[in-house]
């Protein structure tokens, strides 16, 4: 497992605009983006880049707010900001089109840029996603306040932040990856841009698009840690019966933090959707 | 009180000290409260009442041609004493090294305005009251001096620093090797900053530190804290602090006289490194230009 330093190091820069986004892009292929939630970075997908990268080229963003990228106090963090940056990053990366995957919040963002931009995305893969009035969650509304920056140091920030890493695992995580993931939030910066964007988050965001899902005419998989505590399975069950081409599938002991959990069995059922040809994936869905 | 033991940090900041924070992100055009006045702020109304006084002076032209003349000066002296390759041999990666230099950035953008504004406490602070200083003119010029416009650079990052008492323990070594040397109470922001690269701190200190202690970087250094000297004495306003003024708030003037020199020295220092960093990437001419170029104000 690459310590989040070496991850660091691995990551590239596009200038959007006014804002910045770092970003990893390894292998070649067929485009597999891989979005990460609140209050994560890319450096959750460590583990999954190297196996994927082997059959596709893997793009892994901070989203704006997050990680490495742009934490100015100064731009909009909603689904739809994420979603249309995450679409200009990858027009201007030259992929016309790509597969995503998204965790949490990301899985949110990946379903709008799934429905604002059909021609962009050749397959869409969700985990634990946001969806529905699933969220914000509990943990992660005591950073939600547009005040908690006076409340909460950046220390106290960090301790808040294993804990909810710690509470959306099934198994301990190695303290270093715990250590990697806080990393970015544990400056009074990296803290306020983490309340910022806690207090972007807004469950019309996802209800507004319950009644497009039908609409979707994509292949998809709906992969869920079946032990989750901040996005029940019942979430995941739903968005696979309201997604017309989709596949559920459960992934036993595991929590929120799935890929962490069980790495090999996400790996192994994201590469069995994404090495199905668009068109098969469909037909399988 | 010892200046820099008792900060108000910008999220602790209440009242008219988050008032005044919020101006001085506006006027002086920085994404962050630098040091000086976190420090300044531990005495009171003094922060308050000073900036009051020095505030018409800071959204000036003449301001800021004074700052973008002390980064002339220190990038050409930076050129004259070494080139430093900390970066390369910190094999950063392409982001973290975007970051680095926006945050050098910054820094150089920041640190002549900052070198400029702890010289004119001083001199408000030494000055007699309604007395114009030696060989300046006492009444303000009408009309009143062109301005900038106010507000931060939209792609400026912000002032990102590395806390103190941090976990990393080879990083927490660094961090006492820094202050010890250089007698610090505490870490200048440049270095919490430059902190979240620590093998490129830990790079550039080991470049640097040979160079500190040799007579040509002490010249340059006075030479920038000359020319600061001379362009604070040729601004048209001269904000004046007496030590009365200082006794009415209730503040220990000789504490607060000392530090700001104490800050004066340290900033000049500090501007030449910042030169000195970005001289592994930009020319002098490069150098010698602002990050981040004010815009007039169109209604002074």
């Amino acid at each position: 497992m690459m310590s989040w330093r070496e991850y660091q190091a691995l990551q590239r820069v596009m200038v959007l605009g006014e804002r910045y986004l770092s970003y990893v892009d390894q292998g070649q292929g067929e485009a597999v983006v891989l979005l990460h939630g609140i209050p994560t970075w890319g450096y959750l997908w460590a583990q999954s880049i190297l196996p994927l990268s082997r059959s596709f080229r893997v793009l892994v963003p901070d989203l704006l707010g997050y990680g490495y990228s742009d934490k100015s106090d100064r731009f909009e963090r909603s689904l739809s900001a994420q979603a249309a940056a995450i679409e200009e990053w990858l027009e201007r990366l030259g992929v016309r089109r790509a597969a995503l995957v998204g965790h949490d919040v990301g899985g949110g963002i990946a379903l709008r840029l799934a429905l604002d931009f059909p021609a962009r995305v050749s397959g869409l893969c969700l985990l634990n996603s946001v969806s529905y009035d699933s969220w914000p969650i509990e943990p992660i509304l005591q950073f939600s306040h547009p005040r908690a920056d006076r409340a909460i140091s950046a220390r106290t920030a960090g301790v808040l932040l294993r804990r909810m890493l710690r509470l959306g695992c099934h198994r301990l995580p190695e303290p270093e990856v715990l250590e990697g993931l806080v990393a970015p939030y544990l400056t009074e910066v990296g803290k306020l841009s983490l309340i910022r964007d806690a207090s972007s988050l807004d469950t019309n965001g996802t209800m507004a698009l319950a009644s497009r899902l039908a609409a979707l005419e994509l292949p998809a998989l709906v992969l869920w840690g079946e032990r989750d505590r901040f996005q029940k399975v019942e979430y995941g069950r739903r968005l696979a019966w309201d997604l017309p081409h989709s596949r559920f599938v459960g992934i036993p002991d595991a929590r929120h933090f799935v890929m962490l959990d069980r790495p090999d069995a996400v790996i192994a059922e994201l590469e069995k959707f994404l090495t199905s040809a668009p068109s098969s994936r469909a037909t399988a869905a | 009180m010892i200046f820099g033991l008792r900060q108000v940090e910008e999220r602790e900041a209440d009242g008219e000290i988050r008032r005044v924070y919020h101006e001085i992100r506006q006027v002086l055009r920085i994404n962050g409260v630098f040091e000086c006045f976190r420090s300044w702020a531990g005495f009171g109304s003094f922060l308050p009442e000073l900036w009051e006084e020095l505030r018409p002076l800071l959204e000036t032209r003449h301001f800021e041609d004074a700052a973008d003349a002390l980064r002339r000066e220190s990038a050409r002296q930076a050129g004259v004493i070494a080139h430093l390759s900390a970066a390369q041999e910190a094999r950063l990666g392409e982001g973290e090294l975007f970051r680095l230099r926006a945050t050098l950035d910054l820094h150089q953008y920041a640190l002549p305005k900052l070198l400029l504004v702890v010289t004119l406490a001083r001199r408000a602070l030494l000055a007699k009251p309604e007395e114009p200083l030696p060989g300046q003119p006492a009444l303000l010029p009408v009309p009143p001096p062109p301005g900038i416009r106010r507000g931060i650079p939209s792609t400026m990052p912000p002032l990102e620093l590395q806390e103190e008492k941090v976990a990393d323990r080879e990083l927490r070594r660094l961090f006492r090797e820094l202050r010890r040397s250089q007698e610090l109470k505490r870490l200048p922001d440049l270095y919490r900053a430059l902190a979240l690269w620590p093998a490129y701190l830990r790079g550039f200190w080991r470049q640097l530190e040979p160079l500190v202690g040799q007579e040509r970087y002490g010249s340059a250094v006075g030479s920038l804290r000359a020319l600061c000297e001379e362009g604070a004495s040729g601004l048209p306003l001269h904000p004046a602090f007496p030590e009365a003024r200082m006794e009415r708030i209730g503040q220990d003037y000789e504490a607060v006289l000392a530090a700001t020199e104490e800050r004066e020295r340290e900033f000049a220092s500090l501007l030449l490194n910042v030169a000195l960093a970005q001289g592994e990437w930009k020319s002098e001419s490069q150098l010698g230009e602002s990050p981040y170029p004010a815009p007039a104000r169109a209604v002074s």
